[in-house]
């Protein structure tokens, strides 16, 4: 008996190290697809709109057909293949006016740490309040109450999140500033997670990026239609005669589904984080994409794109293992 | 865990009513358009009428904005301004994902590969910043940046043609078509994609037009020279124009914009949920 689970367990052990890889290597290949298109971008830009790429061998990318070359895209592939390199090392080439002559990687990295943070927090408020109101409204969807609360997310989360950082700044300015005052706004001692000094602004502003920009009602709807398929399989009668706990197999059927739409959601949630960082003033990662492109310093901005690929695949593999996990059909191919 | 309910819900009342809402959330905006394309406006959106945030009045029905320039005329030659550059990340949106999308369904092994991959770097980067480094490069061209907005959007369409594609193709009116000599493109063009897919891509549509819109009025607010600038008018950039207006009472010119965004916003989203409401129905 003791013998048969072992074996299980390292057939489970095996069949996760082997998707883990396939999964490893299907996302390397993507985001070499995904840094040639972001580098193939800048390289289409005419000369005089952009500042030049510098990269770690101070030698300057240049922008469109360059006459006198061994041809443009030879050299365009020995440019991405040198920038390639250091972003795989993550050094993304000299600031050009962001902080001229700095390395790019000394500004993305510390503001992708600031960042952190604020995105796991606005995610995880986004996920809770749409499997909330998910549950409630497939367990208590003929009540009004039920239906009022689904409108309601509906009309408030179709707002943008500048709009609702305006309305805070324009409104909640002297609120925040009397809370400070009166001592309410500082962390709770058990808060696991590092915060802005400043707590109730850097709260507001997780539950604005979980709200807005149609955040919170597309993963409501979609975790609602992934739990009513959860709920409506036809399994479930042999799971109640078997015995079985109802609420795992749900969960095993809903966990991936939902997990997936999740890791497609973080693609728009990093935009809403970019707009309300900028609209605050906040330092980071989003505030110094947009800052550099206003400011036209590619080196930056490309490394900040690249980098939220990067985080983007982290998070898309984290999602595709844990399903693997959850829902034992993947594992036997059913 | 079944539903209860003392009486049944009429599902094609629920659908025209989402439709009948969004389409009215989205009067506002289509009025301005018509008005400014057929230059019914009462003022030039560029000329300065009246007093600084002044407020409503016979002549000026919504007032003025922070420089004096007319809001209603504003208001809606922005949804004019906005509206061809939102048809363009459409197009663009509506063709590389059709192609990919058929590509990937029924491509074969190579071209479903190569289709797959070139989803997945779509997908994995991130949206708004590959927008943003487009508009850097673009410099407030419009055009470009929607054109952007629409590539990042091409894997929606193309995820939505190609469940169709591989649901349709082996049902028995494709069989008999096929045994009648019709060409596949024509299947998978009028057949399926035009004939049963149609809502599910307007669906989508919808949510594009809704994201093209977020992505140009938050340039346009957010400013350093990406999204459209002044004194071309944007609901964004009237919104930023109106900000110092705020902390002294001027409330009009802020909220307006603000209005309309929101409104238009729920109006592509609840039109959407209609059109998938109606596939839900039909399923």
């Amino acid at each position: 008996m003791r013998t048969g689970r072992r074996s299980d367990a390292g057939r489970l052990l095996f069949g996760l190290l082997l998707f883990a890889g396939k999964e490893l290597v299907a996302a390397l290949l993507v985001l070499v697809g995904a840094s040639l298109l972001l580098f193939a971008v800048l390289k289409a830009a005419p000369a005089d709109t952009v500042k030049t790429l510098r990269l770690q061998s101070e030698v300057a990318v240049t922008q469109g057909v360059e006459e006198g070359g061994s041809g443009f895209i030879i050299d365009s592939g020995k440019e991405y293949l040198d920038w390639l390199g250091g972003a795989a090392t993550g050094r993304f080439g000299i600031s050009e006016s962001l902080q001229k002559g700095r390395h790019a990687s000394e500004l993305i990295w510390p503001a992708v740490a600031s960042s952190f943070s604020l995105l796991i927090m606005g995610l995880f408020i986004s996920v809770v309040f749409a499997l909330g109101a998910a549950l409630a409204r497939n367990v208590f969807g003929h009540l009004g109450i039920v239906r009022l609360l689904s409108s309601t997310i509906g009309i408030f989360s179709a707002i943008p999140v500048f709009l609702y950082v305006y309305g805070a700044v324009a409104g909640g300015n002297r609120l925040i500033a009397a809370g400070a005052e009166a001592g309410w706004w500082t962390p709770p001692h058990w808060f696991p997670l590092p915060v802005e000094p400043a707590f109730a602004p850097w709260l507001i502003a997780a539950v604005i990026l979980a709200v807005g920009d149609g955040g919170l009602v597309d993963l409501f709807q979609r975790f609602s239609g992934e739990l009513r398929g959860a709920l409506k399989g036809e399994h479930l009668t042999g799971v109640r005669m078997l015995g079985l706990s109802l609420p795992e197999v749900v969960s095993r059927d809903f966990i991936p589904g939902a997990l997936s739409h999740i890791s497609r959601r973080i693609s728009f949630f990093l935009g809403s984080l970019v707009v309300v960082e900028s609209a605050l003033g906040w330092p980071g990662v989003g505030y110094l994409a947009w800052r550099a492109a206003a400011e036209r310093d590619m080196a930056v901005l490309l490394g900040a794109a690249f980098i939220m690929s990067v985080l983007l695949k982290i998070v898309g593999m984290g999602c595709d293992l844990a399903g693997y996990m959850a829902d034992p059909r993947r594992r036997v191919g059913g | 865990m079944g539903k209860v309910s003392r009486y049944p819900v009429d599902e094609s009342k629920k659908r025209f009513f989402l439709l009948f809402i969004g389409m009215l959330c989205l009067l506002p905006a289509t009025t301005g358009l018509v008005a400014a394309a057929f230059g019914w406006m009462p003022y030039d959106p560029f000329t300065f009428v009246g007093e600084p945030n002044q407020l409503p009045n016979a002549t000026t029905w919504l007032g003025c904005d922070a420089l004096g320039r007319d809001l209603f005329s504003r208001l809606g030659s922005a949804a004019a301004y906005f509206t061809p550059p939102g048809a363009v990340a459409v197009i663009v949106a509506l063709v590389m994902g059709s192609l990919i999308g058929v590509a990937e369904s029924l491509g074969g092994k190579l071209w479903g590969a190569i289709s797959s991959w070139f989803l997945q770097v779509l997908d994995s980067l991130p949206k708004f910043v590959f927008v943003l480094l487009v508009a850097s490069i673009a410099r407030s061209n419009l055009f470009w940046i929607m054109s952007a907005v629409g590539v990042t959007f091409a894997p929606q369409i193309a995820a939505a043609i190609k469940s169709s594609v591989l649901k349709l193709r082996k049902a028995a009116f494709i069989e008999a078509e096929r045994s009648l000599g019709v060409s596949m493109m024509r299947i998978v063009f009028v057949h399926i994609l035009w004939g049963h897919a149609r809502r599910v891509i307007l669906a989508q549509l919808m949510s594009l037009m809704a994201y093209a819109l977020l992505v140009e009025t938050s340039l346009s607010y957010l400013g350093g020279e990406l999204g459209l600038q002044e004194p071309l008018p944007s609901w964004g950039n009237m919104l930023a124009l109106a900000k110092d207006g705020v902390f002294t009472g001027q409330l009009m010119p802020a909220i307006l914009p603000a209005l309309m965004i929101s409104l238009t916003l729920l109006g592509f989203t609840l039109v959407g949920h209609g059109f998938l409401a109606m596939v839900e129905e039909r399923m």
